[in-house]
C-alpha cells in the first residue's frame, strides 16, 4: 500500500499524521499520485479526508509524515510547490459580492499569471465551465450549481499540475451533481492529475484511477476498483440466459477455473465467478461449444460498499 | 500553458484590497456605518450640547444713552465695546430734550431692533462723586447676548459706586482735590494699571462643536477598522481563506492587506468627517500637516488594534461585538462623548488612548501647532499601535482550519 512511488508521482504522501487535542484525525496516511492518474480518497464523515487535504495544501501543519508535492520535498511549504497545485475546497470560496470575472482575475493575479495573460485565461475558463454569459453578474445572484461550477473554475484557473477536489457534489441538487461529475470526468481526460474526496461510493466508482478508502485517519485500503473489491473475496453472480443445450452448457461451465457453482433455471444459468469480468469472455465461448444460445448476460458485483463493510466492520454512510 | 510568476507581496497585497475595497463599497456598509452614521451623529450632539459655544452666541446690538463727555459713560462704552463675545454693535445717544426718548427705546428692545438699551442720568458722574446712586435703566431683551451686556453693566455701575466712596473717604482724610480725583479715576477704570500679561493656552483646545467633531471622528475610526476585522473573519466564514491559504503567497499577506483596507477606510472616513465637519459647524484646522499627520497616526494605531481583534475573533458577530465594544470604550475613556478631567488614574489612562491623543492632536493641529507642538499625542498614538502589533503577535492564530 504506497510501498512504491512511482519516481514521476505529482503527488507522494507518507506516515502523514495529524492529531486535534487527545484526537488524531489523521494516522499515517501514504499513498501517491502519478501524473494524469485521478485518485480518490474516499471515507465517511469525519474519517480524516479534509484534514489530509489540509495537510497536502498547507493549511495545517502535520505533526509527522512527508508531502513531497510536484518534486517539491518540502511539500506545500513553498510558494513554488503551492503554484503546481489547485484547490477547490469544500465550501464554495468565491466572493458573493464580485462578479464571476472578477472572482477569477482576483485569484488569478494571486497565482501569479501575469494581467495580459490572464484575461484570455478567463475567458478560457468562463467557457470551460459555462459561465461567459453571466461573467458580469455578481454571484451572488447565482444558483447553487453555478457557484460550484465557478468554484471549480477557480482552481483550474492557473493550470495546475494536481487538482484537488474536497466533496465537491456535497449539497447539490442532481442535474448539478451530472455537470460537475463531466467536468471531472473530462478533466481527468485531459491528461490532469486530481485528487477527489468524496463519500459517495458511485463517485469514486466512476471518476477514479485508483481510490484510498479512509476511516477514522487511517488509509485502509489503496487500489483500483477491481483490486479493492477483490479484498473482499466475495464473487460475482454471473446469470446467462438463452436457449438450446442449457444443461450441458451449465454442467461445461461448472468445470471452469474461477467458477465455483453453477445453477440451472429453466432457460438461464446462474454461476458463482470470482472475477467474473476477466472469465466473462471464455465462459460465453463455453456455452456456445455446448450448444447454448446466450441471449443475454448480467454479472452482479459487489460494490465499494461491500468492500467498506468487510475492512470496518461499518457501513460507509454510518 | 498559462504563463506564470513569482507572486510578490505587492501584488498579492494590492490585488486583494482592491477587491476588498470594490466588495465593501458595493455592500456599502462602509458609507452607512463609516459616515453617514457618523455624520448623522454628530449633527444630533451639535444641535444638543453646540449651542454652549460662545462663539455661536448672536451679535448683539445695544444703545447707551449718556451725557456728552461723562466720563464714568465712556468707561461704560469701553467696557461693552472690550467684550468678546458675544460681539457688540454699540450706538451712543444723547439724551433728548422730550421725555419720549425712554418709551422710544422700550419699543426698539421690543420691536427687536435693540437687544439693549442703557440710559444713564445726564449727572451721572457728579452723582457719584458727590455720594449719591444715580438710577441707571436698563432694557433689555431675552437672549444670552444681552444677558451678558447687563452683567456688564451691574458690574461697572457697582464699581463706579465703589469708586466714588473710596473718593469720598480719600476726601474726609483730607486729601488734596487732585488725589482724590486719581483715587476715584483709577478705581473706577476697567483698564486699570495692573500689570496684566495675558498669555495664551497651549494649544489644542477645540471648541465645543471641534470637540464633538473630533470625538466622534475619532469614535467611529473604531467601526471602520472593524470592516477589515470583518473581512479577514469573513474570509473563514465564507470558506475563501483556505483558497487564500493555499495560494502562492506569504500567509502574512493576508492580514496586511485586509488592516490596509482598514487603514485606508478610516483614513477616508475621518478625513470626510473632520472635513465635513469644519465646512458645518464653522471649524478651522490652521495647520494641515499636522491634523493630516495625526489623522494618519491614529487611524494607523487602531488598525494595529485590529490585528489583535483578527487574532481574537473567530466569527464574523464577534468580530462586530469587539468592534463595538473597544470603541465605546476607548470612545468613553479617550473622551469622544465627554472629557475626563483631572490627575487621577483615570484621567491619566484617558490621556493614553487613542481615542483622546487623537482629539488633542487634532486640536494643536487646529490651533496652527506643528508637528513637533504635537508630538505627545503622536507618541502615544504610535506607541499603541507598536504595542498593538506586539501583542498580536503573540497571540495564537485561530484562522487554522479543522
Amino acid at each position: 500500500m504506497g510501498a512504491e512511488q512511482p519516481p514521476d508521482a505529482v503527488l507522494s504522501v507518507e506516515g502523514l499524521t495529524k492529531s486535534f487535542g487527545d484526537r488524531r484525525a489523521v494516522d499515517g496516511v501514504s499513498f501517491e499520485i502519478a501524473p494524469g492518474e485521478t485518485f480518490g480518497l474516499l471515507g465517511p464523515n469525519g474519517a480524516g479526508k479534509t484534514t489530509t487535504i489540509s495537510m497536502i495544501c498547507g493549511l495545517v501543519p502535520p505533526d509527522a509524515g512527508r508531502i513531497t508535492l510536484c518534486g517539491h520535498a518540502d511539500g506545500p511549504a513553498t510558494p513554488q510547490a503551492r503554484s503546481r497545485l489547485g484547490y477547490v475546497p469544500q465550501d464554495l470560496a468565491i466572493y458573493p459580492d464580485l462578479t464571476a470575472r472578477e472572482n477569477l482575475q482576483l485569484f488569478g493575479r494571486l497565482q501569479g499569471i501575469p494581467r495580459r495573460a490572464l484575461t484570455s485565461r478567463v475567458d478560457e475558463v468562463l467557457e470551460m465551465v459555462g459561465l461567459a454569459d453571466r461573467a458580469r453578474d455578481l454571484t451572488k445572484e447565482y444558483s447553487g450549481g453555478m457557484k460550484r461550477r465557478l468554484n471549480i473554475g477557480v482552481g483550474l484557473l492557473h493550470q495546475p499540475d494536481l487538482l484537488i477536489l474536497d466533496e465537491p457534489t456535497v449539497g447539490v441538487d442532481p442535474q448539478s451533481r451530472n455537470a460537475i461529475l463531466e467536468a471531472v470526468d473530462a478533466l481527468a481526460a485531459e491528461g490532469l492529475a486530481l485528487l477527489y474526496t468524496t463519500h459517495y461510493m458511485e463517485e469514486a466508482e466512476r471518476l477514479c484511477d485508483r481510490i484510498g478508502i479512509v476511516d477514522q485517519g487511517r488509509m485502509v485500503a489503496v487500489g483500483t476498483v477491481d483490486e479493492l473489491l477483490r479484498i473482499t473475496g466475495e464473487a460475482d453472480a454471473v446469470a446467462l440466459s438463452g436457449s438450446g443445450a442449457v444443461g450441458a452448457a451449465a454442467a461445461a461451465l461448472g468445470e471452469l477455473d474461477g467458477v465455483s457453482a453453477a445453477s440451472v433455471d429453466g432457460t438461464s444459468i446462474t454461476l458463482t465467478v470470482v472475477d467474473a469480468p476477466a472469465h466473462l469472455a471464455t465462459m460465453l465461448a463455453v456455452a456456445a461449444e455446448s450448444g447454448m444460445s446466450v441471449t443475454d448476460v448480467d454479472v452482479s458485483r459487489p460494490d465499494l460498499e461491500d468492500v467498506f463493510l468487510h475492512l470496518t466492520g461499518r457501513a460507509l454512510r454510518d | 500553458m498559462t504563463p506564470r510568476r513569482r507572486v510578490s507581496d505587492l501584488t498579492a497585497i494590492g490585488a486583494m484590497v482592491g477587491s476588498d475595497l470594490r466588495q465593501r463599497l458595493r455592500d456599502k456598509s462602509v458609507v452607512i456605518f463609516g459616515l453617514v452614521v457618523p455624520f448623522a451623529l454628530i449633527l444630533v450632539m451639535n444641535a444638543t450640547f453646540g449651542g454652549l459655544n460662545p462663539e455661536s452666541i448672536d451679535p448683539v446690538s445695544v444703545t447707551l444713552v449718556s451725557a456728552r463727555d461723562d466720563p464714568s459713560a465712556e468707561g461704560l462704552a469701553k467696557a461693552i465695546e472690550m467684550l468678546g463675545a458675544p460681539r457688540v454693535k454699540l450706538t451712543r445717544l444723547t439724551p433728548a430734550d422730550d421725555n419720549a426718548q425712554e418709551s422710544r427705546l422700550e419699543q426698539s428692545v421690543e420691536s427687536g431692533r435693540t437687544d439693549a438699551a442703557i440710559v444713564l442720568p445726564t449727572d451721572f458722574t457728579s452723582s457719584l462723586m458727590g455720594g449719591g446712586r444715580p438710577a441707571v435703566t436698563l432694557h433689555r431683551r431675552s437672549g444670552i447676548g444681552a444677558v451678558i451686556v447687563s452683567y456688564v453693566v451691574d458690574g461697572f455701575v457697582n464699581r463706579a459706586t465703589a469708586a466714588a466712596r473710596a473718593a469720598v473717604v480719600a476726601g474726609s482724610q483730607g486729601l488734596d482735590p487732585a488725589t482724590i480725583a486719581k483715587v476715584a479715576q483709577d478705581t473706577a477704570s476697567p483698564a486699570h494699571d495692573l500689570a496684566l500679561e495675558i498669555r495664551d493656552a497651549p494649544p489644542g483646545q477645540l471648541s465645543t462643536s471641534g470637540m464633538l467633531v473630533a470625538g466622534q471622528a475619532a469614535f467611529f475610526m473604531y467601526f471602520t477598522i472593524g470592516f477589515g476585522v470583518i473581512a479577514y473573519v469573513g474570509e473563514r466564514e465564507l470558506g475563501t481563506l483556505p483558497r487564500l491559504r493555499s495560494s502562492p503567497i506569504a500567509r502574512r499577506t493576508i492580514v496586511t492587506a485586509k488592516v490596509i483596507v482598514s487603514f485606508i477606510l478610516g483614513l477616508v472616513a475621518t478625513s470626510v468627517l473632520l472635513a465635513a465637519g469644519a465646512l458645518l459647524f464653522d471649524l478651522r484646522y490652521d495647520n494641515l500637516v499636522t491634523v493630516g499627520a495625526v489623522v494618519v497616526a491614529g487611524v494607523g494605531a487602531v488598525s494595529a488594534l485590529g490585528l489583535v481583534m483578527i487574532r481574537l475573533a473567530s466569527t464574523a458577530d464577534q468580530a462586530q461585538m469587539a468592534t463595538s465594544v473597544v470603541g465605546v470604550v476607548f470612545g468613553l475613556l479617550g473622551g469622544s462623548f465627554f472629557q475626563i478631567t483631572g490627575t487621577g488614574l483615570l484621567a491619566r489612562i484617558s490621556d493614553l488612548t487613542p481615542t483622546a491623543a487623537f482629539i488633542h492632536g487634532v486640536g494643536i493641529g487646529a490651533d496652527g501647532g506643528t508637528i513637533a507642538d504635537a508630538a505627545s499625542p503622536l507618541l502615544i498614538l504610535v506607541g499603541f499601535g507598536a504595542a498593538a502589533a506586539v501583542v498580536a503577535s503573540l497571540l495564537p492564530d485561530r484562522s487554522t482550519p479543522r
